[in-house]
């Protein structure tokens, strides 16, 4: 690959499903990284560089919406995805005006979904 | 008699006159005046208190035991009503100054009592709504004494939802029927209740002369089911991660991110993940359903091409469709309008409808959907060549959790929650549904769906 991998920034807490897409998401050429919340977002976004987030809603500590929000405060124009098992059809809606309604269900996705997806979103073929 | 002596005191407007023997109609007639409110006779130990109006003499009291008697009803049955249970009169004679009752009472005395003292909360009102009376157990369930109700409306401790909740309401009682509705009511000191109320007209001769109304206080009952709803709903969603774990590795295997994997393995691996797939079809129902019981199945209306959403239903059922061998047609009314719906909400419908039609459909059948609008609705018809709803069943199809016999001997893992959702969506969505069946021939569901006015509710 002659250009420069593009950095995708999971930010998930399940350990077991974070690696399981990193490790699906890596085998296409793109560089990842892991934040367990929103919180340890910011850090990796403080010394990275990254190009796509992918992020749940439910976190401990600093959850997804919180962590969209405050981006959004910071002006920090990213783009992101949402995948997650959605609490409530209203949360959608707390979604488009964070913004983007880019949202995968995470129960009825498969990795290969979820994985064209993105690249679908940074134009790779 | 020092009783009635003191009772005359306290209320001047009460003449107490003394006669011996049974009182006949004339003697009452003659002895109370027409001008007079009220007066008391004595007759022995015979006290008729009668509240006179320029109509009606209306009701006696026999001290001893202690009971109210309509003695010569001659005016209109409301004014007899609101002399009857006229809290100036009756608090006169409290239970506890009553002489202990040696015999039974008679039928009215004791109806008396026992709607009095019944521990369901009784209140009586006018054709107006007018309250006429209200029990003890009325009394404790709004925190409202009996005189403070007297002559009110029960909006004094209601009047919470809409006027548009209330006029229908009327509507109904109005035309004779007995009703019953759920409604948040507010005591005397302020706090909120759930109630469920119960009223029927009173009839006579076919005119309403009263309303009685019930209540029971279900806040608890509402509360748990709330509790049991919200459990459901959070068991189910954290039952979602570990299941993405589980598919995602399957997937993982299969893919040989392991290495490759035998045939066998491979058989294996294939099984678990269908098996988690039937869990996650299963979860994401019963996260629905709770949605729906707890009012946050919340409808956002947009702009849907309905095509779209039958197309992708039908495409994740493709492998049930070739598996079986089914004929599926589907039409499509040529310039159906964007639909102003909620595209979560239709999709559970069609998925619904159409996963039935194929699940009970036998190898080789047929199925069919079509959407087609007119002025004010559009119509989504499913119907299917399948083993069809046994009649004696299908009063039960849309009840939570009921599986017909022969769905059950043809499927052994439905949950018995899809048609109850559709139901109720439907229902919320202003629409309607219907069916046809024939055992062993087939089924028609028939959707109808209002084109705008899907109103956003949150």
């Amino acid at each position: 690959m002659t250009q420069v991998q593009k950095t995708i920034l999971i930010v998930e807490d399940e350990r077991v499903l974070a690696q399981a897409l990193q490790m699906k998401i890596m085998k296409e050429g793109f560089t990842v990284e892991i934040a367990g919340n929103g919180e340890e977002a910011f850090v990796v976004l403080l010394s990275k560089s990254i190009d796509f987030i992918v992020t749940d809603l439910l976190m401990p500590v600093m959850d997804g919406f919180t962590f969209l929000e405050q981006m959004q405060e910071k002006k920090m124009k990213i783009p992101f995805m949402v995948l997650s098992n959605l609490g409530q059809l209203s949360d959608l809606e707390r979604l488009k005006q964070l913004g983007g309604d880019d949202y995968l269900s995470k129960s009825a996705s498969s990795l290969s979904d979820i994985v064209a997806h993105i690249k679908q979103r940074l134009n790779v073929e | 008699m020092q009783e009635l002596e003191a009772l005359t005191q306290k209320n001047p407007h009460v003449i107490i006159s003394i006669q011996e023997g049974i009182p006949t109609r004339e003697q009452i007639e003659t002895v109370v005046s027409p001008t007079d409110s009220r007066s008391v006779l004595i007759s022995g130990s015979q006290v008729f208190v009668d509240h006179v109006s320029e109509l009606c003499l209306s009701l006696g009291v026999r001290l001893d035991r202690l009971s109210f008697e309509a003695l010569y009803p001659t005016g209109k049955m409301t004014k007899d009503l609101y002399a009857m249970f006229d809290p100036n009169i009756y608090p006169l004679f409290p239970a506890s100054e009553s002489r202990a009752m040696k015999e039974l009472p008679e039928l009215g005395e004791l109806f008396y009592m026992v709607v009095k003292q019944t521990n369901n909360h009784v209140v009586i009102t006018d054709p107006n709504g007018v309250i006429l009376f209200v029990n003890e157990a009325a009394e404790q369930i709004t925190g409202y004494r009996f005189k403070e109700m007297y002559h009110q409306t029960p909006r004094l401790w209601g009047g919470l939802m809409s006027p548009a909740f209330y006029k229908a309401l009327w509507n109904l009682l109005s035309s004779g029927e007995k009703i019953v509705y759920e409604v948040l009511n507010r005591r005397k000191d302020g706090r909120l209740y759930v109630a469920l109320v119960r009223i029927a007209p009173i009839l006579r001769e076919d005119e309403v002369i009263a309303y009685v109304a019930t209540e029971e206080d279900i806040t608890e009952f509402r509360r748990l089911d709330k509790a049991k709803t919200e459990f459901i709903y959070l068991a189910s969603h954290q039952l979602l991660t570990p299941l993405s774990a589980i598919s995602w590795n399957a997937e993982m295997l299969l893919d040989g991110d392991a290495g490759a994997l035998s045939p066998q393995q491979q058989k294996y691996v294939v099984e678990i993940q269908q098996g988690n797939q039937r869990m996650v079809a299963l979860i994401n129902a019963l996260l629905n359903v709770a949605r729906l019981e707890m009012g946050t199945l919340s409808i956002s209306p947009e702009p849907v091409q309905l095509e779209a959403i039958l197309h992708s239903v039908l495409h994740e059922l493709e492998s049930s469709i070739q598996e079986n061998q089914l004929q599926v047609k589907h039409v499509c009314a040529k310039d159906v309008p964007a639909v102003h719906a909620d595209p979560h909400l239709l999709r559970i419908i069609f998925q619904n409808l159409l996963s039935n039609a194929v699940k009970y459909t036998s190898s080789g059948g047929q199925v069919e959907c079509a959407i087609t609008f007119d002025e004010e609705n559009f119509h989504i018809t499913v119907s299917d060549s399948g083993i069809g709803i046994p009649k004696a069943q299908q009063g039960k199809l849309f009840q939570k959790l009921f599986r017909a016999d022969n769905a059950m001997r043809k499927d052994t893992h439905g949950t018995g929650l899809g048609l109850y959702l559709v139901k109720a969506i439907v229902d919320r969505l202003g629409g309607t549904i219907r069916f046809k069946s024939e055992e062993n021939q087939g089924t028609t569901f028939h959707v109808s769906l209002p084109l705008l006015g899907i109103e956003k509710k949150i």
